[in-house]
């Protein structure tokens, strides 16, 4: 365990004489409410693009990475979702949590506005995060009518997105799933 | 009888007077002249001719218009400084009639009391006006001043603030280039308290690295 804590102080910088918004590394960011933000997501997921979402994921992550006290493959779990769940909050993207059922990483996030329905975007959000955090490609794929988002490898995620759109519940899919190898 | 008004009122037909006479060897002031000193300094054209009409019923100024060497002489007090045209205003402002001969008297006791905005307002259009004097092609006149401008309701449209002869329309418009006013807002105040506040944390407990978790699930792969 450590007492490495994400120190949110002074993450945001507000330049109201200029009315910029700057986070701590520099990025301009706007600050948008969810009733505009959420049309402009179903767009994106009726085109099929969510690029952009996850561009923003991948952003986010490497501010937790560059927050981090250390790599975050040699970090504590603990340790690592409380910064990324720490760097979410900051921008408003719900609260991280992190559960594991057998072998699988499940992301659980509560208090996320009413986006896309099958929490699409959220789930490449996600996926960008942990991509650029962990230097390997992740892939979050939401379980219906559920808050988890599974993490797996990015060439079985149609498959357990048509698993988790056919009814199965995360326990089925888990069961599913069989651990191949663990180095 | 002294009440800041009528000072003000006293003032203002002294700094008449000596523009007037100041003015006099160049320009013809008529009755227009009292009935346009109701107008602002910088009032151009439009308004003087509207107030042109007026002389023609005034019994006394027959001459109206005509300038200094048409005007009547003058038989009420006939000071050295008081301009003709003063007498040929004289009959519509009762005001004028009861103050005029004492403002030579009484001119050095006035600032002795508290200075009034209008005061000021006055004073700073003579200042304007003597700057403008001497040069013989006159200078720009200045924008009046709001002062200026607030005075001339409370004058009541009788009393002469100014003599000066109104400038023709296309020379004051010339001479007034229109200068845009902008208007910067206050610059923001320092706030004392951080404006990002966070209110909550989580702190999940999951044993084993990360890397390690993160690995085995995405190994896990289908039946």
């Amino acid at each position: 365990m450590t007492d490495a804590q994400f120190d949110p102080g002074g993450f945001f910088q507000f330049d109201l004489a200029h009315g910029r918004v700057r986070t701590r590394g520099g990025a301009r960011v706007l600050v948008l409410a969810e009733n505009v933000l959420a049309p402009l997501i179903v767009t994106a997921v009726q085109s099929g693009d969510l690029t952009a979402i996850r561009t923003l994921g991948s952003q986010l992550g490497s501010i937790v990475s560059q927050s981090l006290p250390a790599p975050a493959n040699s970090l504590p779990p603990q340790v690592v979702i409380s910064y990324a769940g720490s760097v979410m909050s900051l921008y408003g993207w719900g609260r991280l949590r992190l559960e594991q059922w057998g072998g699988a990483l499940v992301l659980v996030v509560d208090g996320l506005p009413p986006l896309d329905e099958d929490n699409l975007a959220v789930a490449a959000l996600l996926g960008g995060i942990f991509s650029t955090l962990c230097s390997a490609e992740v892939a979050c794929v939401p379980l219906a009518r559920s808050t988890k988002y599974i993490v797996v490898d990015p060439r079985i995620a149609e498959t357990v997105w048509g698993w988790s759109k056919s009814g199965d519940n995360l326990a089925t899919i888990a069961s599913k799933l069989s651990s191949a190898e663990v180095a | 009888m002294s009440s800041p008004e009528q000072q003000i009122e006293r003032l203002s037909q002294l700094l008449a007077k000596v523009q007037k006479n100041r003015k006099q060897p160049r320009v013809g002031l008529g009755p227009m002249a009292g009935l346009s000193a109701t107008v602002p300094a910088n009032t151009t054209g439009p308004a003087v001719s509207a107030a042109k009409p007026l002389p023609a019923p005034q019994g006394p100024s027959s001459t109206g218009g005509l300038g200094p060497a048409a005007a009547p002489p003058r038989t009420r007090k006939a000071t050295p400084t008081e301009p003709i045209t003063a007498a040929v205003a004289a009959p519509p402002s009762p005001v004028r009639e009861e103050h005029a001969p004492e403002p030579p008297v009484r001119r050095p006791a006035a600032p002795a009391r508290p200075i009034s905005p209008l005061e000021t307002a006055l004073s700073g259009e003579a200042e304007r006006e003597e700057r403008a004097m001497p040069a013989p092609a006159r200078a720009p006149a200045p924008p009046a001043a709001p002062a200026a401008n607030e005075i001339a309701p409370r004058a009541g449209g009788t009393q002469p603030r100014s003599q000066r002869p109104p400038m023709p329309p296309a020379e004051a418009s010339a001479q007034q280039p229109i200068v845009p006013r902008v208007i910067e807002p206050d610059p923001p105040r320092a706030s004392t308290r951080p404006i990002a506040q966070v209110v909550s944390k989580h702190a999940p407990v999951v044993d084993a690295t990360f890397g390690a978790m993160l690995k085995r699930s995405l190994s896990l792969r289908p039946h």
